[in-house]
């Protein structure tokens, strides 16, 4: 495991197009840049993983909360017209500790950094342990291995649901945009001498959505009902044993996927819009 | 961004980027006769759909899937997920409703459209139904007929002759029209005139339809509303991933 490590100053891009010597070349010139400024790399889940969400955001009346929100990311690249840059390394994160959290600080030429992406994946080896999640945390991780876990507990009245729910697979985050003032600005703009902070932006409460296209609201009433053996722990397998077809038509609809007909298949498919950029940026996952 | 108007006419596009005409087809996609996840072997004997408008959109589609080309990855997307979708810019559009049926290969009005890279593809139903299959239809927006059997062989069960139909209500909709957005674009950029076509996977519509609920009868019996089997239909109709864009040049 490595506790720390610096981040490589130049780490090898993989070619979108070019030849791997072409990509080298810019990458040098990318590193000996005399107008260069910060980029400040962090890692957040806002107040809805970190204190809860209340339920004035659900429209099923319940209340969530995560006691634990494990995320693996990183494989952060960026790009531009003359240059690329990329972080390898993948952080273990906890998200309910209270963030943003920092992962590195990079200094990069000045200038527009308009592709960005990012990606959560099952954890590797070399995925550095960050200060907000412990070793029992990565073990558990490495069980699987996951990229996520979360567990908490939802409640509505006297009704009280935990869940602790895993998932692996890699989900790559392109084409990153933030939000600025109402408009989508693609990736990232370096000053000379200055510092941007870039923020890997989770929203936990995309867990809840009902529906994996156009309009969605929270709820978490298909997801009580999941629990047939009635101990109070909604489980994955609950929630595959849950047909979409038992559920309201106007709810849970699937868009663009296939394959998804039940309901921990459509929390397995919410799993990718996990991921934003600096607060209500978004990213194409792919 | 360059963009159709949309229904308000007009165009606000660059100069770099030109107004071309498409001819626009509707096809069934797939077979007529198919196997769906919930052990049923269905022979299609009609299917019929109320089109009121087709659209090709800068948008991204939802969901996951691989880049199709390099410029798939470099092209400027827009960025959609449950709650934020973004549609983007309407790239083609084709405005004229008309009823057709889904056994043959039905050519609509044309589209008019604007050089660009179109992401996804947007269907609109609309009901009261116009055309050829307007009286069929009826207030419907889509009419299934056709026999379901069990594929498992060992299964001694009757055949089930059936009419599956959905109303723009039915769809959760209000308004006449039902919008289904994100749906997957197979084609290139616009470049010049050509041909857009929709190929509806009927397959998908009924995918999760279980036919056990449905009297075997002589004649069709029609799905009821409320019943599991018509929520299943209901869901296919709703699936962006039935109903496939694609673009074809001209020769």
């Amino acid at each position: 495991m490595r506790e720390n490590s610096p981040f490589e100053k130049c780490a090898a891009p993989s070619s979108l197009a070019g030849s791997l010597v072409a990509c080298s070349m810019l990458l040098l010139s990318a590193c000996g840049a005399d107008d260069s400024g910060e980029v400040r790399l962090t890692t957040w889940g806002e107040e809805f993983i970190e204190e809860g969400i209340p339920a004035a955001e659900f429209a099923d009346d319940f209340e969530a909360r995560f006691d634990e929100f494990l995320v693996v990311l990183g494989h952060v690249r960026a790009r531009n017209q003359e240059h690329e840059f990329s972080v390898a390394d993948t952080y273990l994160v906890d998200l309910t500790a209270p963030g943003p959290h920092e992962l590195t600080t990079r200094t990069l030429p000045e200038g527009d950094w308009s592709e960005v992406e990012y990606r959560i994946v099952p954890i590797e080896a070399e995925t550095i342990l960050h200060p907000s999640a412990d070793a029992d945390a990565r073990d558990r991780m490495e069980a699987g291995p996951y990229s996520i876990t979360v567990k908490g507990e939802a409640r509505r009245g006297d009704e009280r649901y935990t869940f602790d729910w895993s998932f692996g697979g890699t989900t790559r985050y392109t084409n990153c945009v933030q939000v600025v003032g109402g408009r989508q600005e693609p990736g990232f703009r370096i000053g000379g001498g200055g510092r941007e902070t870039v923020e890997l932006t989770i929203h936990g409460d995309h867990f809840f959505y009902d529906d994996l296209a156009g309009d969605a609201a929270l709820r978490f009433e298909a997801i009580a009902d999941a629990d047939a053996d009635g101990d109070g722990d909604v489980t994955l397998d609950e929630l595959a044993a849950v047909s979409l077809v038992d559920l309201p038509a106007d709810r849970y609809g699937t868009g663009n996927f296939s394959g998804v007909d039940d309901l921990r298949a459509f929390v397995e498919a919410l799993v990718s819009n996990l991921g934003h950029f600096n607060g209500e940026g978004h990213c194409l996952p792919r | 961004m360059t963009a159709l108007a949309g229904s308000s006419g007009g165009c606000s596009g660059s100069a770099s980027e030109e107004r071309v005409r498409l001819r626009t087809k509707v096809a069934l996609h797939g077979s007529p006769t198919f196997d769906n996840a919930l052990g049923w072997h269905v022979e299609l004997d009609g299917a019929w759909l109320s089109i009121g408008s087709l659209r090709l959109l800068e948008g991204a589609p939802l969901g996951l899937r691989a880049p199709r080309s390099l410029l798939d990855l470099l092209v400027k997307t827009a960025h959609a997920h449950p709650g934020h979708y973004h549609e983007g810019a309407v790239l083609a559009e084709m405005l004229s409703p008309q009823s057709v049926d889904l056994l043959e290969t039905t050519e609509l009005d044309v589209a008019e459209a604007v050089t660009g890279a179109p992401l996804s593809g947007q269907l609109v139903l609309t009901s009261p139904a116009i055309g050829a299959h307007a009286e069929l239809l009826d207030e419907a927006v889509v009419r299934l007929e056709g026999v379901a059997r069990p594929t498992d062989p060992d299964v001694d069960d009757e055949p089930r002759r059936f009419v599956a139909t959905a109303s723009v209500a039915e769809l959760g909709s209000s308004m006449g029209t039902v919008e289904i957005t994100g749906c997957p674009y197979d084609g290139g950029p616009i470049r010049a005139a050509g041909t857009m076509l929709l190929g509806v996977d009927v397959a998908l519509w009924l995918d999760q339809v279980d036919f056990t609920g449905i009297a075997p009868k002589a004649s069709a019996v029609s799905l009821s509303t409320d019943t599991r089997a018509h929520n299943g239909f209901l869901r296919g109709l709703a699936k962006a991933a039935a109903y496939r864009f694609d673009l074809q040049s001209d020769p």
